[in-house]
């Protein structure tokens, strides 16, 4: 958690969220969070996929659940082209492009 | 009338600044580009490719370890061997270190103005005393390195030019790149737990890290045309995004954590021998790392029980812990080539091995030292080092210098590290930077009068390499 400006109890607090390299990397590359956008062992992603939702209301659970908001026009043509490719590889893709958005690390 | 302390600030003022500048990593308002001066004759010898610098957090005690006296305070059990008639180790406290002392230097006439953790590790970071006016503009001296040697980056490299292992628990936490644009702060790695997250199945994954890199692009460039833009922390998370990506995309990248159990054996599984084993596989990647700062804990700090077998951290435990990495790193250094024909990769790799202070020579009511800045010893190797050379020289308890052992009258102090690490890496550490954000020249190392006669001048300390 230290990659995440948690304090060492030693040192001041730190002024805010700031994101680095190593951040980056674990958010994009780490086993926790590749398991948590794994459409498997009963994910929310795993849940979505198989549930009877269309892809549209999908992306918008995704959205809802992961930054609290509906995705623009342009953000759901972006995800709508992901999801119809392959229903569960695009929904785990989506989740970890929003886990890896600026708004999720830098507002959430 | 006001009095001293209604224009001193206050606590919670202190810790504020403080907490912006040694947490922060970037200025909202970056200077570039840098105005570079050089001041003129400083002559970097240029006999290093990389460095590994070694912060034993917490100060090791210099008169039990590399500057040994013997006193009542002396175990009967050290097992010492005299090397030389200035050069006497605790076999039993340096198992192998002992025989390898022809490849190290020892200087043993440091200073330090520090005497708690906060302030000297906040200087060995940094190479200068904390000034917490404008400490937040104040890069670590990796950083400098980072920037000075960005231009000798190759094409193929990925890796940051400057990396460190456990950094954010030193004790003023990992200072960032200050007044230096965020790409210059070191990637910080803590050896206990990246070899877990950054392991697992890499095949295939390649095309899928590509696959969902380019689909957060998509989105990320969706939203900013529709919503507004997060300003510079938005411009930071690409630059990091982008830098993050291509490293996990090298090849070179999970070789890094390659360590086999010969390896654990040999270095030690904890946190200091994974954090040197990273550091050799790190080198041996060569991806464009140059300059890798360990933190070793704090497992120095023997304010009671020194030799007290009892405790879990005394200096049957700590040394013979910390020998085993150094060793290791040292003979596997020496055993690869380096880029130069003949030379191995050591000659060409500066080790520095330093902690923020010493500790008082005389013990403690609970056997143990306390904190004490008029001498201890750092240790280097490798880079042009001439080995089992000794520099410097302290009284019969090792409380008092009594030999500066270098060219300039009065001790050498960790900024004079800092110019020796420039100089071997070819840096020319008399430079300065004018237009910094508050206006005040920052020089690459300082001359600073320290009251009475005490000075801290700004130069290498060359007798390590003559």
């Amino acid at each position: 958690m230290l990659a995440f400006s948690q304090t060492n109890r030693m040192t001041p607090m730190p002024v805010g969220n700031k994101v680095s390299t190593l951040q980056a990397m674990l958010m994009m590359q780490s086993s926790v969070v590749g398991r948590r956008v794994a459409a498997e062992e009963d994910s929310r992603v795993d849940r979505l996929v198989n549930s009877d939702a269309t892809n549209d209301e999908l992306i918008e659970e995704l959205y809802l659940a992961t930054l609290a908001r509906w995705p623009s026009d342009g953000e759901s043509e972006v995800a709508s082209k992901a999801v119809s490719q392959d229903r569960a590889a695009g929904a785990s893709n989506l989740q970890w492009a929003l886990l890896n958005s600026p708004e999720f690390l830098l507002n959430h | 009338m006001a009095r001293v302390k209604d224009i001193l600030p206050t606590r919670r003022e202190v810790l504020r600044w403080g907490g912006l500048a040694l947490a922060g990593t970037s200025l909202d308002h970056l200077v570039w580009p840098i105005e570079i001066h050089a001041n003129g004759n400083s002559e970097p010898r240029g006999t290093a490719r990389n460095c590994i610098f070694i912060e034993m957090g917490g100060a090791i005690s210099p008169m039990d370890c590399w500057d040994f006296k013997e006193t009542r305070y002396t175990p009967k059990d050290l097992d010492m061997v005299q090397l030389k008639s200035d050069l006497a180790i605790s076999r039993t406290l340096f198992p192998e270190l002992h025989k390898e002392m022809d490849k190290v230097a020892l200087v043993r006439s440091m200073r330090a103005p520090e005497l708690i953790h906060f302030n000297g590790q906040y200087h060995t970071q940094t190479g200068r005393a904390l000034n917490v006016a404008i400490a937040r503009e104040i890069p670590s001296f990796g950083s400098i390195i980072s920037y000075e040697l960005e231009a000798q980056r190759r094409e193929t490299d990925t890796f940051p030019t400057f990396m460190s292992t456990q950094l954010t628990r030193a004790r003023a936490g990992s200072i960032g790149a200050g007044f230096l644009p965020t790409r210059f702060t070191g990637l910080d790695l803590d050896p206990t737990t990246v070899f877990e997250s950054f392991a697992g199945d890499t095949q295939g994954s390649k095309e899928l890290l590509e696959e969902r890199f380019r689909l957060l692009n998509a989105l990320v460039d969706a939203s900013e045309t529709e919503r507004l833009s997060m300003g510079s922390k938005a411009s930071d998370y690409r630059e990091f995004y982008r830098g993050a990506y291509d490293i996990l995309n090298d090849a070179r990248w999970p070789t890094i954590f390659e360590a086999t159990e010969e390896d654990k054996t040999r270095y030690g599984s904890d946190e200091f021998g994974l954090g040197c084993i990273l550091a050799r596989n790190i080198l041996d990647a060569d991806a464009g790392t140059r300059f890798i700062y360990i933190y070793d804990g704090d497992h120095w700090d023997h304010h009671s029980g020194i030799f007290d077998r009892k405790k879990k951290w005394n200096h049957y435990t700590t040394c013979p812990r910390f020998d085993k990495g150094l060793v290791s790193l040292l003979q596997d250094l020496e055993a690869r080539p380096g880029t130069a024909s003949g030379k191995t990769m050591l000659d060409e790799t500066l080790i520095v091995t330093t902690s923020e202070f010493g500790r008082t020579p005389e013990m403690n009511p609970v056997a143990g030292r306390d904190h004490w800045r008029q001498a201890y010893t750092s240790l280097f190797a490798g880079g042009g080092v001439v080995g089992g050379r000794i520099i410097g020289a302290t009284n019969e308890d090792g409380g008092e210098c009594i030999d500066y052992g270098w060219q300039h009258e009065g001790q050498p102090f960790m900024d004079s590290i800092v110019a020796t690490i420039y100089s071997a890496l070819g840096i020319d550490w008399r430079k300065s930077v004018k237009n910094t954000p508050s206006g005040r020249e920052y020089r690459y190392v300082d001359t600073v009068a320290l009251g009475g006669s005490e000075m801290m001048f700004d130069d290498e300390i060359a007798e390590l390499f003559v």
